[in-house]
């Protein structure tokens, strides 16, 4: 875009500048713009966000304190700082001093502080300073360690608090969001927890917990607002006050799932269940609160109470999604397939039986066990799915260690011609 | 699309049910656009309600090609919200899917607009949309001239933007003092 003419930057009004200014938050551009002209470098104070990048000073001028340097003359320069983002190396040390200065604006504040250079107390301690910021609304730490709850006071006015990839002990949790009654969206990811983590928030709505599974966890989650809950590496999970939950996903990578109770969940829109092993009553709990269910994602790999792994108890097909009539779109991985059949429905079915919503299905076949079971349950989702636009089966993993393997493989691809316009296979 | 360029002198005040308005540029073309449209503007909305506005309302620092695009994209958004508001699964929350979609359309072409304009034409725009007090059209024109900024030394920047360098020698060791980190390597 070359320059034509009179007039352009040089002829807006100072507000159109200060408007664009403050669209820039990379430390470096800030600087830029600052040395261009007199009225651009009267904008920096008013500027509402400062951004370090983890690049922005090289080895070399870290050592020399450079960031430290930087950073402090920055955050002086702009006296109405708002929104602090800080990813290269700092010092801990001069934090305190860093955020006094701007208690009064700052409203957003994400530190790595496993970037910091001197590596702090194991109390955390060094984190107290955040406290001072009384009107922070917005909080995130990487790989902060939380042993303990850090004096932050209360924070009335914090709604976004993400932790990621920190040590947590479960009293460490609890306190420091007693510290923080207001939060709407809490998200502790990566964190290794042990224990029971105890949350009691009004006015939660969304919420991520991801936890490095070592060892038996369990969550006591009392959220009443709660829309959306993002769950991982828990054993137990109780949730109390899930009437207004949108979205569920609970997973466990590793180990057992034992209990899951959830109370009814009549706005449930989107499911997902993942896990290598989940106790059968637990799965079967969440399934039958989640009767309203418009999307399912269902990937476990079996039940079973103890160390045996054992597959899923059979399922009744027509009984199943006449309890889940909204279900749209269903994917189907591991043992849940395999344990849907028509035992019971096949002695008197229902003639006006439907499956009124479902649109997509895809399932993913492991093995060729049950060959004419799996073939009925395909058939009757085609042939009472009466909306379905979409089926994709997924054979590529399957264990072909049988000749009902190939056969199976035949079977399968005879269905699909025959219903070549819906069915496909990867 | 949008701008209906009216016959000189007859201010058509409804066209197909919608309630209309005449606008006219500085270089004295007319131009309708819908009273929708026009309330994303927040002094027209004044000028609307304040009423008094049978013969149009006269823009003196608005040209032509710069009031065209305006109104482009007055109308452009005006009915992207009507229709997400007569969306009754946009209420419930339900598809939370497809708001998500519609508004990455209407900032694709939000960029688009943008991206077509001639430096001359980002400024005037962006003069335009700071009078007529449109949030929605400052915010993008803004932010792509923020964007040709980024990654820039000081000259770069006055180059692009023949930008007078007006620092005193003393202004510019400060400057230079104050910001030797960033010029340090």
């Amino acid at each position: 875009m070359e320059w034509d003419g009179d007039g352009g930057m040089n002829s807006v009004p100072d507000g159109v500048v200060q408007h664009v200014l403050s669209m820039l938050s990379n430390v470096r551009d800030v600087a830029a713009c600052a040395c261009v002209c007199r009225r651009w470098r009267d904008c920096v104070p008013y500027l509402p966000a400062l951004f370090f990048p983890r690049n922005a000073f090289d080895a070399a001028a870290a050592a020399r304190g450079a960031a430290d340097e930087a950073i402090g003359r920055m955050v002086a320069a702009v006296a109405r700082l708002r929104e602090l983002v800080i990813y290269c190396p700092f010092s801990m040390a001069r934090l305190p001093a860093w955020i006094a200065a701007r208690s009064a604006t700052l409203r957003v504040l994400e530190l790595r502080m496993d970037a910091a250079s001197d590596k702090a107390a194991p109390d955390g301690g060094h984190l107290d300073c955040i406290g001072l910021a009384a009107n922070l609304e917005e909080l995130r730490l990487w790989g902060v360690s939380l042993t303990a709850a850090p004096a932050w006071g209360r924070m009335e006015r914090l709604r976004v608090l993400e932790v990621v990839g920190a040590q947590l002990r479960d009293s460490a949790v609890k306190d420091a969001i007693a510290a923080c009654p207001n939060l709407t969206d809490l998200s502790l990811l990566g964190c290794d927890c042990s224990g029971a983590v105890n949350i009691e928030l009004e006015l939660l709505e969304r919420c991520r917990l991801d936890i490095l599974g070592g060892s038996n966890c369990s969550l006591l989650l009392a959220a009443p607002r709660l829309e959306s809950l993002e769950v991982q590496g828990f054993t137990w999970i109780t949730l109390r006050g899930g009437h207004s939950l949108r979205r569920l996903s609970i997973a466990k990578s590793t180990g057992r799932v034992h209990k899951v109770d959830t109370g009814n969940l009549p706005d449930l829109d989107h499911l997902s269940l993942r896990g290598v092993q989940w106790n059968w009553a637990a799965v079967s709990s969440v399934l039958q609160c989640a009767s309203e269910v418009k999307h399912l994602m269902m990937k476990i790999e079996f039940c079973g109470d103890m160390d045996a792994l054992q597959p899923f108890p059979e399922v009744d097909l027509v009984d199943f999604f006449n309890s889940h009539p909204k279900l749209r779109k269903f994917e189907i991985h591991g043992a849940m397939f395999a344990a849907l059949c028509q035992k019971n429905s096949l002695k008197n079915l229902d003639p006006r039986f439907l499956i009124p919503c479902l649109e997509e299905v895809l399932i993913t076949v492991r093995s060729p066990l049950n060959a004419e079971q799996k073939l009925n349950t395909l058939e009757s989702l085609v042939k009472y799915g009466v909306r379905l636009r979409t089926m994709v089966i997924r054979i590529s993993q399957m264990k072909n260690c049988h000749d009902a393997a190939d056969d199976f493989f035949e079977e399968i691809c005879k269905f699909k011609y025959m219903n070549y316009k819906k069915v496909r296979i990867e | 699309m949008a701008a209906e360029k009216g016959e000189k002198g007859a201010a058509a005040k409804e066209v197909a049910g919608e309630r209309m308005v005449t606008l006219e540029s500085s270089d004295g073309e007319e131009f309708h656009m819908s009273e929708a449209a026009a309330q994303l503007s927040t002094l027209l909305r004044h000028v609307i309600e304040g009423g008094g506005i049978d013969n149009g309302i006269p823009l003196p620092k608005v040209a032509a090609r710069t009031l065209e695009k305006v109104i482009m994209y007055c109308e452009k958004h005006a009915k992207a919200a009507a229709k997400s508001d007569s969306d009754p699964s946009a209420a419930a929350g339900s598809s939370s899917d497809n708001t998500a979609a519609a508004s990455e359309d209407l900032e694709k072409w939000d960029r688009k607009l943008v991206n077509g304009l001639s430096q001359d034409a980002l400024f005037d725009l962006i003069v335009a949309a700071d009078y007529l007090v449109i949030d929605g059209l400052l915010d993008a024109t803004c932010r792509k001239v923020a964007d040709m900024m980024k990654g820039k030394t000081p000259d770069e920047i006055r180059k692009i933007f023949n930008i007078l360098n007006d620092f005193t020698k003393e202004e510019e060791e400060e400057m230079r003092r104050e910001y030797a980190w960033a010029f340090d390597d």
